[in-house]
């Protein structure tokens, strides 16, 4: 007996397949809106001795105080005008050292605003000791 | 006179042949720039108006309101360590390998700076050159 040979067509059934690569682009898609991956940097620095024992007038030094107050130079002066402050002094000398000393009690949303200001002024130069590193050189700590 | 209609009908397709391709370079450019997040814990950000991509393969430290710390070396999730001594010897491991590598500070903005201060000594103590502190971009007012 014989048995007849039917020819099938072979084919791979692609018809799902746009749908299945569709998800998946929608999935990292919406994936990669959702993770956090941004942020303000900055270098630590090695023992800047240098910076932090330098004169005065060499450098600017930024107190942030408890509530959030800021001290420049000794005088006080609202964040909004921090980088009119600044420019000046960095037009003259652009990788003039700036210290940024947070007080142990703010909060840390204060030194990231004024870390912020500073970056968007262009600061080189930027020192941000920690309070370890302030008593080793036996400098003033904020309180 | 009258036209003749064509007998020959033309079928009409839309060419899906290259969809494929396009589809699967898609999915490829977004699975190569997703970076996953090591750390889901929900906390408010800083906001800061500058920024910049962290790297990827980061290792991250997470500190939430209530100071509890969370560390990951960048490949796995981030875990609870007990304390400032703990994440201490966490972030030496690191260093000791490799100085430059990436180090990630997700610190709720209402940390007070005196924890912030704690780990950013502990990170110079341990060699780290390159840290970025996680924020979220500046809503324009």
């Amino acid at each position: 007996m014989k048995i007849a040979r039917r020819h099938l067509p072979a084919e791979i059934p692609t018809a799902s397949m746009a749908d299945v690569a569709f998800l998946l682009i929608i999935f990292f898609l919406v994936a990669s809106f959702y993770s956090v991956t941004r942020g303000i940097q900055f270098s630590l620095p090695k023992h800047d001795e240098a910076a932090l024992t330098s004169e005065p007038e060499a450098a600017v030094l930024i107190e942030i105080a408890a509530d959030g107050a800021l001290t420049v130079d000794s005088r006080p002066l609202p964040l909004g005008e921090l980088q009119a402050y600044l420019r000046p002094k960095l037009q003259r000398n652009p990788t003039k050292a700036v210290i940024l000393q947070t007080s142990l009690d703010a909060a840390y949303r204060h030194m990231t605003d004024v870390f912020d200001e500073l970056r968007q002024s262009g600061v080189q130069n930027l020192v941000i000791p920690t309070s370890a590193e302030l008593e080793m050189y036996g400098l003033r700590r904020l309180q | 006179m009258r036209l003749r209609r064509s007998r020959q009908s033309l079928v009409s397709t839309i060419p899906t042949a290259s969809m494929a391709d396009i589809a699967f370079l898609l999915i490829v450019f977004f699975m190569v720039t997703t970076a996953y997040s090591l750390d889901r814990t929900p906390m408010e950000l800083p906001e800061t108006a500058q920024q910049e991509q962290t790297q990827k393969g980061s290792a991250l430290i997470s500190i939430t309101h209530d100071e509890v710390y969370r560390f990951s070396a960048g490949e796995a999730d981030a875990q609870v360590v007990g304390g400032i001594d703990a994440l201490a010897a966490a972030i030496r491991d690191v260093t000791a390998a490799n100085t430059m590598h990436p180090f990630v500070i997700k610190a709720d903005r209402r940390v007070k700076y005196r924890v912030i201060d704690q780990v950013l000594e502990q990170l110079r103590a341990a060699g780290a050159e390159n840290v970025t502190l996680l924020s979220q971009g500046e809503v324009d007012r």
